[in-house]
C-alpha cells in the first residue's frame, strides 16, 4: 500500500523492493510496502541523496545482512546501502534494480552499486500508523539537518515501520558518521518556494515552527538545501556547483548571506542547536579577540567577568583620554614653535625604531635634550644658524627630505653627534633626529627670535601641506 | 583631509563583493590600530587641530578648551577609522546633530540585584552597559557589540598612546612621565 496518500504529496519517497530476496521476505507486499517515491521534480533530490549518504556513512560498510535478520538491522543496512548509493558519484546508467524514477531523481549521486538490497521487512504489526505523524515529525526534524534518515527536506520522507529503532538509527549514524552540514548560501527566495511547496501537510506544523524560529537569521529550507547539498563531500561539490549556478542565475533579491556551518561529530544536529552553536562560536571568537586586547585578562574565563573587565578597561581608556586632553590644553603655549619639529622627530623615531615600543623612547629623548643642553653651550651660535637652515628646509612629513637635510648639516655638528652617539648607539637616523632636537631646544631657550622666524616659515609650510 | 573610502560600485554583484570585502576588511581592523603609521597620522592631525584651537580661543577657559580638544581628538580618531565601524560613524554624525555639551557623564554602575537574576539577564545588563560606553552601540546584538568594542578599544589605545607622546613632547620641561595605556592592573 502506498503511503503517498498519507504524505499527501508527490514528494514522498518510495522505496520499491525489487530484489527477489526482499520480495520473499515481505510477507505482505501490499500492506508492508514502504514506498519512498523520489520526487523527480525537486532538484534537491541529489542533495537529499547526499544527505542520506552522510547519514549512513557508518553502516554503509556493513555487508548485506540476511533477509531474515531483525527489522532494525535490515533497516540500518538499507540506510547504509542507500547511503552508499548516494555517496557514489554521478550515475551513468540507471540501475536495473531501481525504479526509473529513482534514477532520474538521483541524477548526481546515483552511481549505485548494482544490487541494493532494499529489503525492508515491514511488519504490518509494527506499522504504527497512529505514531506515524510523530515519527514523521521527528523524521522531518531530523531531516532538516540534512543528516538524518528522515530526509524530509526536499519533500522526501522516509516511512519506516520501526519508529523507535529508526529514530535511533539515523541519529546514531549521524553522530558516528562524522556527518557535517553546511548552511548553503541562499541568494533568492526562489529556492524556498519549491521547498515550501514540497513540505507535506503532515510535517508542516513542526517545520513552520522551526522556520519561524530561524527566520530571523536564515530560512530553514535554505538551510536544509544547503545541508543536504553539502553533507556528502563527493557529490556535495557537484550539487553545490549546481546550486550556486542557479543562485547566480537568479537575481539576488534577498541579499542575505548565509554562513556555511558544519555540525561537528557527536553533537546535536538540531537546527536550533546548530544555529546556537554558530552564535556561540562567533561570540567566543570575539571574546578571544577582546581578551588579547585587554591586558591582564588571560586567566579570566567566563563571559560575565570578561565583560566586567572590558567595561572597566573602556572606562579607564576614556578617562585617560579626557585627562590627556586636559593636559594638552594646559601645556606650555611655546609648543607652537616647535611642534612640527617635535612631531617630526616623534614620527621619525616611531618609524625608525619600530622595534622599540613608544614608551621607552621618551626618557631617551629627554636625556638627549638635557645632555645637549648641558654639555655644549658654546656651540650654540653655530648650531642655531645651522638649525635655522635645517628648519626652513625641513618638510616634516617626508622623511627622506629630512635625512637629506640632516646629512648636509652633519659635518659641522660632529661635537653634538659624539655626545648623542653615546645615547643612541643603536639608532641610525634617530641619531640625527635627536641631534636636531637638541638644536631646537637650544634655539628655543637662547635664540627665540631666530627660532620664531625659522619656525614661522615651517609653520606656514606645514599649513600649506595640510 | 578626510580619509573616507567610498565604493562607487553600482551593480549588485559588486555590492556583494564589496560587502564581503568590507566584512573581511573589518575583521583584522583592530590590528591596524597598532601600526605606527596610524599613530603618526593621528598625532599630526591632532597637532594641527590643537594649534587651531589654541589660535581660535587664546583666552578661553581651560575646561572648555580641554573639552574641545577631547572632542577633536575623538573626531580625528573616528575619521582615522575610515567610517567602517559603527562607533566611528556615530561619533562623526553626533557632533553635527547633538549639542549636548553640558551633558554630564553618567556613572556606570551594576545593580546589586543582578546576582539574584538569571545569568542571561546579567549578561544582557552588562552588554547594555558596554553598549552605552561605546558610542553608537546601544542596541546591537551581542556579537556585533563585541566586535565594535574590540575595534573601539584598539582605537582608544592608539589615541591614548598618541596623546601621551604628544604631551610628553610638548611639555617644556620634558620630565613628564606619561601614563602607560598598556599597564592595567585589575
Amino acid at each position: 500500500m502506498e503511503k503517498e496518500a498519507f504524505f499527501g504529496n508527490s514528494t514522498v519517497i518510495n522505496w520499491q523492493m525489487r530484489s527477489p530476496e526482499a520480495a520473499a521476505s515481505l510477507p505482505n507486499m501490499n500492506s508492508g510496502h514502504v514506498n519512498i517515491v523520489w520526487d523527480q521534480t525537486i532538484d534537491q533530490s541529489a542533495k537529499f541523496g547526499s544527505a542520506l549518504s552522510s547519514l549512513v556513512s557508518s553502516p554503509s560498510s556493513n555487508p548485506p545482512a540476511a533477509a531474515g535478520g531483525g527489522d532494525s538491522v535490515v533497516i540500518r543496512e538499507l540506510i547504509g546501502r542507500l547511503g552508499s548509493i548516494c555517496n557514489s558519484d554521478e550515475i551513468s546508467a540507471p540501475s536495473p534494480h531501481y525504479q526509473s524514477a529513482n534514477n532520474s531523481c538521483y541524477s548526481t549521486p546515483m552511481n549505485s552499486p548494482p544490487k541494493l538490497n532494499l529489503s525492508i521487512v515491514p511488519n504490518p504489526a509494527h506499522m504504527p500508523f497512529s505514531a506515524d505523524p510523530g515519527f514523521v515529525e521527528r523524521a522531518a526534524r531530523c531531516s532538516t539537518f540534512g543528516c538524518s534518515g528522515g530526509g524530509s527536506h526536499g519533500g522526501g520522507q522516509f516511512m519506516f515501520p520501526e519508529v523507535g529503532k529508526l529514530g535511533n538509527a539515523p541519529e546514531e549514524s549521524c553522530g558516528s558518521g562524522n556527518a557535517k552540514k553546511r548552511k548553503a548560501v541562499m541568494k533568492g527566495k526562489g529556492k524556498e518556494a519549491p521547498l515550501s511547496s514540497s513540505i507535506t501537510a503532515v510535517t508542516n506544523p513542526p517545520k513552520k515552527a522551526s522556520v519561524g524560529g530561524l527566520n530571523a537569521k536564515r530560512s530553514k529550507p535554505s538551510e536544509k538545501t544547503g545541508i543536504e547539498e553539502e553533507s556528502a563531500r563527493q557529490d556535495g561539490d557537484a550539487a553545490s556547483k549546481k546550486m550556486e549556478e542557479e543562485k547566480t542565475a537568479k537575481p539576488p533579491e534577498a541579499v542575505k548571506d548565509y554562513i556555511h556551518v558544519r555540525a561537528r561529530r557527536g553533537q546535536a544536529t538540531d537546527s536550533h542547536s546548530l544555529a546556537e552553536r554558530v552564535r556561540r562560536e562567533k561570540i567566543s571568537e570575539r571574546m578571544k579577540l577582546l581578551q588579547d586586547l585587554v591586558p591582564g585578562c588571560n586567566k579570566v574565563t567566563g563571559k560575565a567577568v570578561m565583560l566586567d573587565e572590558i567595561i572597566n578597561y573602556v572606562q579607564l581608556l576614556q578617562r585617560q583620554v579626557e585627562f590627556l586632553s586636559m593636559k594638552l590644553a594646559t601645556v606650555n603655549p611655546q609648543l607652537d614653535f616647535n611642534m612640527e619639529n617635535f612631531v617630526n622627530k616623534d614620527m621619525e623615531i616611531h618609524q625608525n625604531c619600530g622595534l622599540l615600543p613608544p614608551q621607552p623612547v621618551y626618557p631617551l629623548e629627554v636625556t638627549a635634550s638635557s645632555f645637549s643642553f648641558a654639555n655644549l653651550p658654546e656651540r650654540t651660535p653655530l648650531i642655531s644658524i645651522n638649525g635655522l637652515e635645517l628648519q626652513s628646509q625641513v618638510n616634516p612629513f617626508s622623511q627622506p627630505n629630512l635625512s637629506r637635510n640632516l646629512t648636509m648639516q652633519l659635518p659641522p655638528l660632529e661635537g653634538f653627534t659624539d655626545t648623542a652617539c653615546q645615547l643612541g648607539t643603536f639608532w641610525d637616523d634617530d641619531l640625527r633626529t635627536v641631534v636636531q632636537m637638541g638644536f631646537t631646544q637650544n634655539q628655543e631657550n637662547l635664540f627665540s627670535s631666530q627660532s620664531f622666524q625659522g619656525c614661522s616659515v615651517t609653520i606656514s609650510h606645514m599649513e600649506v601641506e595640510l | 583631509m578626510p580619509i573616507f573610502i567610498s565604493d562607487g560600485s553600482s551593480s549588485s554583484k559588486d555590492v556583494e563583493r564589496n560587502r564581503k570585502m568590507n566584512k573581511t576588511a573589518l575583521r583584522p581592523s583592530p590590528k591596524n590600530w597598532h601600526t605606527d603609521r596610524e599613530q603618526n597620522i593621528y598625532s599630526s592631525k591632532l597637532i594641527e587641530t590643537l594649534r587651531r584651537i589654541r589660535r581660535s580661543s587664546p583666552k578661553a577657559e581651560e575646561l572648555r578648551r580641554s573639552r574641545a580638544i577631547r572632542e577633536a581628538a575623538d573626531r580625528i580618531l573616528a575619521v582615522a577609522g575610515r567610517g567602517r565601524t559603527r562607533w566611528s560613524r556615530a561619533i562623526l554624525f553626533s557632533r553635527n546633530l547633538k549639542i549636548k555639551h553640558s551633558r554630564p557623564r553618567k556613572a556606570v554602575y551594576f545593580p546589586t540585584q543582578l546576582k539574584k537574576r538569571g545569568r542571561p539577564q546579567v549578561l544582557k545588563c552588562k552588554a547594555g552597559v558596554l553598549g552605552r560606553l561605546v558610542p553608537g552601540c546601544r542596541k546591537l546584538s551581542f556579537p556585533t557589540l563585541l566586535e565594535e568594542a574590540s575595534d573601539y578599544i584598539a582605537a582608544l589605545q592608539m589615541q591614548v598612546r598618541a596623546m601621551a607622546s604628544l604631551t610628553a613632547i610638548l611639555s617644556a620641561s620634558g620630565g613628564f612621565s606619561s601614563p602607560d595605556p598598556d599597564r592595567y592592573a585589575p
